[in-house]
């Protein structure tokens, strides 16, 4: 009887170590993974790209690695274009899967295709 | 004598518990993540430079009194996004420095209030709901006139 009572509380206390271990690897996971997932990469190039663009005086010449944002794009099958600059509206778009993708506003008035992409260095070229 | 076990280690308060931890940890961590992501002061700082920067490289007091002055030309500032978008805003004070001869150039969405109750705090407000604001007093030279001016730009932004 004795042991049957101890064998029992062995398996509460596993069982209970078990969940535990189960529940902090999955808030483990979570915290690592969201700082990492698509939407809060494509904020934050967003953000990056037209930060960069209004930082800098007019004339100079900026590169911006997008290495990055390649392999996300692959990862998630997406071919589309991964950088859209609307030079009426303002607006940065980063997207690395189909959908809306993030988009962040500058305040410079930039020449129509004052932003390009360098393929081979991965590579965004802005030129204020 | 099994429930007894699984009730102590097991029970509804401990699920509970998990929830609790989990919740908080989940809010925690977007919280950390929407903070991080705020890049409203940098961008009024960014254009607080721009604008001080073009107004005092060659400074003509002349030039910018005239009223087709455009500051958003002479800045390489897009006007629509100031207009049409309420997520920018800027107030140009130039004061000459004996006289008190004044000019005020201002754009975006007026949220001049707004920021002098930040500046009287001393502290950018992080509330959600209030712009963040920039203040940047500099000294600009006019060669023509010899004069010199004191030039005090704010801006905010309010982009999140």
């Amino acid at each position: 009887m004795k042991s049957k009572k101890s064998q029992n509380l062995i398996t509460g206390v596993i069982m209970f170590l078990i969940l535990n271990v189960i529940f902090f690897s999955i808030m483990f996971i979570f915290v690592g993974s969201v700082g990492t997932t698509g939407s809060f990469i494509e904020k934050e190039y967003s953000q990056k790209v037209a930060l960069a663009i209004d930082k800098f005086v007019p004339g100079t010449e900026v590169s911006v690695d997008i290495s990055e944002l390649y392999s996300y794009a692959r990862n998630n099958n997406y071919a589309g274009n991964i950088v859209n600059l609307d030079y009426t509206d303002n607006k940065v778009t980063i997207k690395l899967k189909n959908g809306e993708g993030s988009s962040f506003y500058y305040f410079t008035k930039l020449n129509p295709g004052a932003v390009s992409i360098d393929e081979k260095k991965m590579a965004l070229i802005i030129k204020t | 004598m099994n429930k007894k076990a699984d009730e102590k280690y097991l029970s509804i308060w401990m699920f509970l518990i998990w929830a609790i931890i989990g919740v908080s940890i989940v809010l925690g961590v977007l919280m950390f993540y929407s903070v991080q992501g705020d890049v409203r002061q940098i961008e009024a700082q960014s254009l607080a430079d721009r604008l001080s920067s073009c107004i005092t490289t060659n400074f003509n007091y002349g030039e910018i009194t005239k009223s087709d002055f455009n500051i958003y030309l002479k800045c390489n500032l897009n006007k629509d996004i100031f207009d049409k978008q309420n997520i920018y805003y800027f107030n140009i004070n130039i004061t000459a420095e004996q006289k008190q001869t004044e000019k005020i150039i201002s754009g975006g969405t007026n949220w001049k209030t707004e920021c002098d109750y930040q500046f009287l705090r001393k502290e950018a407000d992080r509330e959600n709901k209030f712009p963040q604001c920039t203040k940047q007093d500099s000294t600009a030279f006019d060669s023509t006139t010899n004069k010199k001016y004191i030039v005090s730009i704010i801006t905010a932004s309010n982009q999140k």
